[in-house]
């Protein structure tokens, strides 16, 4: 009885053993799965690119547009990717809460842990190709990109912290969310530039805040890019932080009723 | 020791809350002390060891435990289907903190589930008794002060079964095992003292042959009740076991061929105990003429009956020998 480990230590090595275990499951599942994961990004900025360059776009407020493109989905895939992956997390998972220590918050977690390490090796592998292709590519702002990549990274674990409890407990909400997300990939200046928007509709969109992580990255990423008004890291920390905080509340709060019997 | 306070639970139903499984338990169960559960089919068992286990939250009441307790180790779930017995090993071994000698404790489990080559292969692929083979040789090999079973030595065929009783005998000492099992004789072996269930409360007895005792008497006392009720009639043997139900049917079929005679028609049957003991409290055996129904049962063991009269019911009488074993007889009056 007195060799009882700590919550911190529990906790940990429960994190840990998630987190392999999560990998080997999204890794390994059907046919090269890990080369799907890398190609996705990669065929959808290809297929942008080809359809922009069809219409003579080269740049972008100053950014080559592959640059441009590549940056906008990775940072807007990296908030997807880990908001569904934690908004499943829950119910893909349970058959583990059959053992006490694994609560269904740890699941959300390391699912993030993992989703954003797989995303940022997925950034890292395509900016390289593109300076292997002969980009001129560089890092203005290592510190800017960082810190937009981590807040886009939080927002999609509030995302997916919140709706992992209010899909269990209300699973109808899951289908509306689908159509909810739909338009949002032409919110969040992913395709269309932010800075072409008119004024009343820029404001209304600037509520977005995938809109000022996705161009903080951008910004970061070159000296010449132009700055849309409003931006504010601040903001988009505010948000994603809040979610998250909002999203552990409600994991604290509806704990019990997560775990199905 | 764990400590159970006030708990209740019910699950939920498309129709709202069900019923209340457990309705306000308070249990205290001391540290290294082997406890077996006992109980009817849908009595709370599971539910009760899934909430020792922690696998599931009471709906009301808190329960303490300060030890190191596993999961209910017959429980099919837990297992992740798509990746194999390994990999499911690796990760119940990290989760509880037995990440230093992972190797030696993964080959202790292949070694334990005798499932061979199918360890690297999905669990999805394995049959229900390679399965529970598996869960249990998982349980073994992560380090409990408290095991829970919930009928897991009934899984697997004889000789896993024997492995399985084997190493609960080797947890003697070391770890204390709180389980629930349908065979009297384990039950018996393994455990000190009892928790009866019973319609949503429990009951505890320092000794589990009382518990036994307690559990058969109002069993039988329920398949009696059932037995007389006019809507089913004697056919309603439900729940008897099948030697007992012969006994049963016998002393019926006897009785409807008329009770001229009946004495010494069925003085070489087991029912006649309860015609003796009848005799001796000075039932006169006169009124049975009127008697339309008389049904009994006995344990194989002969012992000497004790007579029970319900003169409230006048409906019934029970029997029990001496140490108060469950032998029955239903007396019904029409």
């Amino acid at each position: 009885m007195n060799n009882l480990r700590s919550p911190l230590k529990i906790t940990l090595a429960v994190w840990k053993a998630l987190f392999l275990r999560e990998a080997v499951t999204r890794l390994s599942t059907g046919r090269a799965a890990w080369l799907w994961l890398m190609l996705e990004p990669l065929i959808v900025i290809i297929f942008h690119l080809y359809w922009y360059s069809a219409m003579h776009v080269g740049s972008m407020y100053g950014m080559d547009i592959a640059i441009w493109f590549m940056l906008g989905f990775s940072g807007y895939f990296l908030f997807t990717r880990v908001g569904n992956q934690c908004m499943n997390a829950v119910d893909a998972n349970q058959t583990l809460f059959s053992y006490k220590l694994v609560k269904p918050v740890d699941t959300v977690i390391t699912r993030a842990c993992l989703e954003s390490f797989i995303m940022t090796v997925t950034i890292s592998l395509l900016l390289t190709s593109l300076v292997i292709l002969g980009l001129p590519i560089k890092v203005a702002d290592p510190i800017l990109a960082i810190c937009a990549w981590i807040g886009l990274g939080l927002l999609g674990l509030g995302y997916g912290l919140i709706f992992s409890v209010i899909n269990e407990l209300i699973p109808e909400i899951e289908k509306l969310l689908k159509f909810i997300m739909l338009p949002l990939y032409f919110l969040s200046g992913v395709l269309i530039p932010i800075l072409s928007i008119p004024r009343p509709y820029y404001d209304v969109l600037m509520w977005n805040p995938i809109i000022h992580g996705v161009e903080f990255l951008r910004i970061s990423f070159s000296n010449h890019y132009v700055v849309a008004p409003n931006l504010s890291l601040v903001y988009l920390y505010g948000f994603s932080l809040t979610s998250v905080f909002l999203g552990l509340a409600l994991h604290v709060k509806f704990a019990k009723k997560l775990v199905k019997p | 020791m764990i400590i159970i306070d006030d708990i209740y639970k019910r699950y939920k139903t498309k129709d709202g809350p069900g019923k209340w499984i457990l309705n306000g338990i308070s249990l205290t169960i001391p540290s290294n002390h082997n406890v077996g559960i006992i109980g009817k089919n849908g009595a709370g068992k599971s539910t009760l060891l899934r909430l020792i286990g922690g696998v599931d939250h009471p709906t009301k009441g808190s329960i303490q435990r300060k030890t190191r307790i596993s999961w209910p180790m017959g429980l099919g779930s837990g297992l992740q289907p798509s990746l194999t017995g390994r990999q499911n090993a690796k990760f119940i071994c990290r989760i509880y903190g037995h990440e230093s000698d992972l190797i030696d404790r993964i080959d202790y489990i292949q070694d334990f589930a005798e499932i061979g080559t199918a360890f690297d292969e999905p669990i999805r692929t394995y049959s229900s008794g390679m399965r529970s083979r598996l869960q249990f040789a998982l349980s073994l090999a992560v380090d409990f002060d408290v095991y829970i079973s919930d009928e897991v030595t009934a899984a697997g065929d004889a000789s896993f079964r024997k492995k399985a009783a084997d190493a609960f005998r080797n947890l003697v000492g070391k770890s204390s095992l709180i389980m629930a099992a349908h065979g009297e004789s384990t039950l018996k072996e393994f455990c000190k003292s009892g928790i009866w269930l019973h319609e949503g409360k429990a009951y505890w007895f320092d000794d589990i042959n009382d518990a036994l005792i307690e559990y058969k008497k109002s069993e039988l006392n329920h398949q009696i009740d059932k037995a007389l009720s006019p809507k089913l009639e004697h056919q309603e043997l439900s729940g008897i076991s099948k030697e007992m139900a012969e006994v049963f049917q016998k002393g019926l079929t006897l009785l409807n061929k008329g009770l001229d005679g009946f004495p010494e028609r069925i003085g070489h049957e087991e029912g006649s105990h309860a015609i003796m003991v009848a005799k001796e409290i000075g039932m006169n055996l006169a009124n049975i003429g009127v008697i339309k129904n008389l049904g009994f049962t006995l344990l194989p063991n002969k012992k000497p009956l004790l007579i029970k009269y319900n003169p409230v019911a006048d409906q019934y009488v029970e029997l029990y020998d001496v140490n108060s074993q469950c032998v029955k007889a239903i007396v019904s009056s029409q």
